[in-house]
């Protein structure tokens, strides 16, 4: 409970998420909506911040509406060529290292959920600011990938 | 019209991830075709919601929805993908068997 005290940004963050999906001002919906928001504050205890601070640096909402924008942007883009592969059936997919130049875990862990949100490429395992990618193109060139994706998404970042 | 546009899009995006699956032999293409619907037509069914019903609670509600999708939907695909690799399964080109 001291934790969650100290630490009551994330809860008002998920109570809000709550009280926004659910809509319902009942007693038992608030109840339920507090309980399960202290549940998660706690488990979240060393992994989202601990006694203190968030282990994350925050990053500018300005950033953010324009990371999502550039990513939707980006997921339509390669859907359009992914679908061409479908249709031609002559991708070779091949795993390509790409070493990333930010060490933030909370970039890392952006940049890695965006390569598996984008048609064509998937993030199969992450070491430190190696990236293990799986990628689904008309040529394995494992350069062509890593740049891409640096271009892509980590550029944004830096 | 928008809102036809992207419906029509997204059922598009579902028929080729089908096709895909059935068309690829590899488990790793396959996989990659199946995220594709997981992804990018919930993203497109999201947004015709949220386009249809305009500016109200409900679409901020489907925007949120939205959000939630796009955090976790990566997770549970990145999560087999990651198994079948460290299991040891070969990847093999398109069509050779």
């Amino acid at each position: 409970m001291v934790y969650i005290k100290k630490n009551y940004k994330l809860f008002i963050v998920l109570f809000i998420f709550w009280m926004l999906l659910t809509l319902s001002f009942n007693y038992l919906n608030l109840a339920a909506g507090i309980i399960i928001c202290i549940a998660v504050t706690k488990l979240s205890y060393g992994i989202v911040y601990t006694h203190h601070s968030f282990v994350f640096k925050s990053i500018k909402i300005s950033t953010i509406i324009k990371y999502f924008i550039k990513l939707i942007f980006e997921i339509y883009k390669s859907s359009f060529s992914y679908m061409l592969c479908i249709i031609k059936k002559d991708c070779i997919p091949c795993i390509a290292e790409v070493d990333l130049t930010i060490s933030d875990p909370l970039f890392i862990t952006i940049i890695s959920n965006s390569i598996t949100l984008t048609p064509g490429t998937m993030t199969i395992d992450v070491n430190d600011n190696k990236l293990t990618v799986l990628s689904l193109k008309n040529c394995c060139d494992y350069e062509l990938i890593s740049a891409e994706i640096k271009n892509k998404f980590e550029n944004f970042f830096i | 019209m928008i809102v036809s546009g992207l419906l029509i899009l997204s059922w598009i995006y579902i028929l080729f991830g089908i096709v895909g699956i059935f068309r690829f032999s590899n488990m790793y293409s396959r996989l990659l075709t199946s995220s594709k619907i997981d992804t990018v037509a919930s993203i497109t069914i999201l947004l015709a919601l949220i386009f249809y019903n305009g500016f109200s609670v409900f679409s901020l509600r489907l925007f949120l929805i939205l959000i939630f999708v796009i955090i976790t939907c990566p997770i549970s695909n990145h999560v087999i993908a990651r198994s079948a690799y460290l299991n040891g399964i070969i990847i093999e080109k398109e069509g050779k068997k």
